[in-house]
């Protein structure tokens, strides 16, 4: 099951359409398949290299997390003896919460995929009350509310039936950068509370204080979205304590670079084969300036998340 | 001269030429790149320009520091076009120059002097948004085909736009190439425009996928069978605007400041006296001129692409 929950604020008007935008550039570029991403698009554009093949890489990051975390629960339906070698024994019912999701296509994506594998239609029902975005099916479950709000947060949760026990899977792309570092913190340690068995993966900027980093918070503020924490959690070992201090119970952190330069070469040369990219220097600069962070708990022992890599 | 003199008036206030004056500079500016020698030399006084990329309230403010045309000798080792605003005006503005003090200021090719780069990288899509058509646009580079390759100081320095190439051992052979065409794939004239210094020594696979990476060894020996003291070329981001690399064989300079009005670095010129004695002069972005008229307030809010 897959929740997405969206906070009606500047960000989503100026950043969730961009970012839809570029996702369905550098996919139909070739980068990945997002074969649904045109339909969240209501124009055309062109990107540099540098900005597709940086989505790219932000795409391979969510989409490795995901799949190992389907794998981890035993859903792995490209590999028919699963069913015998279920980790764990037992068929876990696990869900994906998409915080701050904008226009996502990852639903749709994983269920073309059949990575979600409910037979039934969805049933659909559209919330549209006083400005109040919601979209309810089985399998799908799009809310909106104030994430500073945990309590807001949980009974939306709630009510869309999520199952606090079940393994969860949160996604944060360059969302709690945009809070106060004490309401992001607040989330992660919500999340960490209540889900005693549970994955909080986070894309988002670091080193704030390099010419680089003072130039692009200066420019993403001038967007109107200003980067609210990213001076509290300059670099990678100060995210992980971050979400350690949050009682998440293994916590790693990488930056861009690092993630891109450890895959496969012959994926990579496939990527540097779709564009020509003369920005080498910038490009290693800009992926050097975002970070994914990857946090687990287990409380159960269950050892679910043992196998899980950072990198691929 | 006064036609001159008025269209580099007019284009120094960031107005662009009309299009019959960009087809006349190009026709003109090409019969005197013709007889260039593929690697010029020239004389000190000299001040060294690496690349501007469409910056250009910052080739403006290069000038405030470094001087006017003809006042002080100009070098620009190319890369005018792309990724910022205003290629059209940096373009006009050098070839301009050059048209007007052929003597005096000497323009080289960049890798993004081509027809495969500037599609991909601004420049088509700025001349047909300015122009309404490509025309401009092939004006121009078709004029980059007669840009020199390289260039000479004195003979002591050598200075191309990206590095060296593992075609060519000396200045003698890169004379002989043949370098009116369009930036080819590989081979010479390419490594010329792409090639970087590196930390490995040898010749290396460039990550650009074009030109290749060189040592140490490979710019002293290249230093050393041709007399020069050390290679000066641009091509790459550098933070401080210059960057000495090879134990002082190779220097870096970059001349866009703030880079794609992103990247937070300085910029620097070179400029070599008489007594070939070279000095660096670092300088930081144009302060941004407000005022309701202002061509760069309205292109302020284009902001540079991050990853939201």
């Amino acid at each position: 099951m897959t929740h997405e929950v969206e906070r009606l604020e500047s960000t989503s008007d100026t950043c969730s359409p961009a970012i839809a935008l570029c996702k369905s550039i550098a996919s139909s570029k070739g980068y990945y398949q997002d074969p649904f991403i045109h339909v969240f698009v209501s124009r055309s554009g062109s990107r540099p290299p540098l900005i597709n093949r940086g989505h790219y890489a932000r795409v391979t990051a969510v989409r490795n997390v995901i799949f190992q975390f389907l794998e981890a629960c035993g859903n792995n339906s490209d590999d028919s003896s699963s069913e015998s070698d279920l980790a764990h024994g037992q068929n876990l019912r696990e869900q994906i919460v998409i915080l701050g999701s904008g226009l996502d296509s990852t639903f749709f994506y994983l269920k073309n995929m059949s990575k979600i594998d409910e037979s039934e239609e969805p049933e659909t029902e559209v919330d549209d009350k006083e400005g109040d975005l919601g979209l309810r099916t089985r399998e799908y479950t799009l809310l909106s509310c104030d994430m500073r709000n945990c309590q807001e947060l949980e009974a939306a949760l709630g009510s869309a039936g999520v199952d606090f026990s079940a393994p969860t899977l949160f996604i944060s792309e360059c969302v709690l950068i945009y809070m106060k570092p004490a309401e992001g913190t607040r989330i992660i340690e919500w999340a960490a509370n209540l889900f005693p068995c549970s994955i909080f993966f986070t894309y988002e900027q670091i080193h704030p204080h390099d010419p680089f980093g003072k130039v692009m918070a200066q420019n993403i503020s001038l967007r109107g979205c200003p980067l609210l924490s990213f001076e509290a959690y300059p670099d990678c070992d100060s995210q992980k304590q971050r979400y350690l201090e949050a009682t998440w119970e293994t916590c790693e952190a990488i930056s861009m670079q690092d993630f891109y330069d450890g895959l496969p070469e012959e994926e990579k040369s496939r990527v540097a084969k779709i564009e020509w990219l003369d920005e080498i220097e910038e490009w290693k600069m800009i992926q050097q300036h975002y970070c994914f962070i990857l946090a687990t708990k287990d409380a159960e022992g269950r050892k679910l998340w043992a196998n899980l890599k950072i990198s691929t | 001269m006064e036609d001159l003199d008025r269209q580099i008036a007019s284009v120094m206030d960031c107005n662009p030429l009309q299009e019959d004056e960009v087809v006349r500079l190009c026709e003109k500016t090409k019969e005197i790149l013709q007889g260039d020698q593929n690697v010029p030399n020239i004389a000190a006084p000299v001040t060294v320009v690496g690349d501007i990329h469409g910056q250009f309230y910052d080739l403006l403010e290069l000038f405030r520091i470094g001087g006017r045309a003809p006042d002080t000798n100009y070098l620009f080792m190319g890369d005018y076009v792309d990724r910022g605003y205003y290629s059209v005006e940096c373009v006009t503005l050098v070839v301009l120059l050059k048209l007007r003090y052929p003597n005096r200021v000497t323009i080289l090719r960049g890798n993004h002097e081509s027809r495969q780069i500037t599609q991909v990288y601004g420049f088509y899509d700025e001349c047909v948004r300015k122009y309404g058509s490509a025309n401009v646009w092939k004006c121009f580079t078709d004029l980059f085909d007669f840009l020199p390759l390289a260039a000479t100081i004195d003979k002591q320095l050598f200075c191309p736009h990206g590095g060296l190439s593992p075609s060519l051992d000396t200045v003698a052979q890169m004379q002989q190439l043949e370098r009116f065409q369009e930036i080819p794939h590989e081979g010479p004239i390419c490594d010329l425009m792409w090639s970087d210094p590196d930390d490995r020594v040898g010749w290396g696979i460039s990550p650009r996928g074009a030109g290749y990476t060189f040592g140490q060894d490979v710019s002293e020996h290249f230093n050393h069978i041709n007399g020069f003291e050390f290679i000066v070329r641009a091509h790459q981001l550098v933070m401080e605007g210059y960057n000495w690399s090879h134990e002082n064989a190779v220097v870096t300079l970059f001349s866009a400041p703030n880079y794609c009005y992103r990247c937070g670095n300085q910029a620097a010129i070179m400029e070599v006296d008489e007594h070939m004695h070279t000095k660096f002069i670092q300088f930081d972005p144009a302060p941004r001129r407000g005022g309701p008229n202002s061509k760069e307030v309205t292109v302020s809010r284009q902001a540079p692409e991050y990853f939201l």
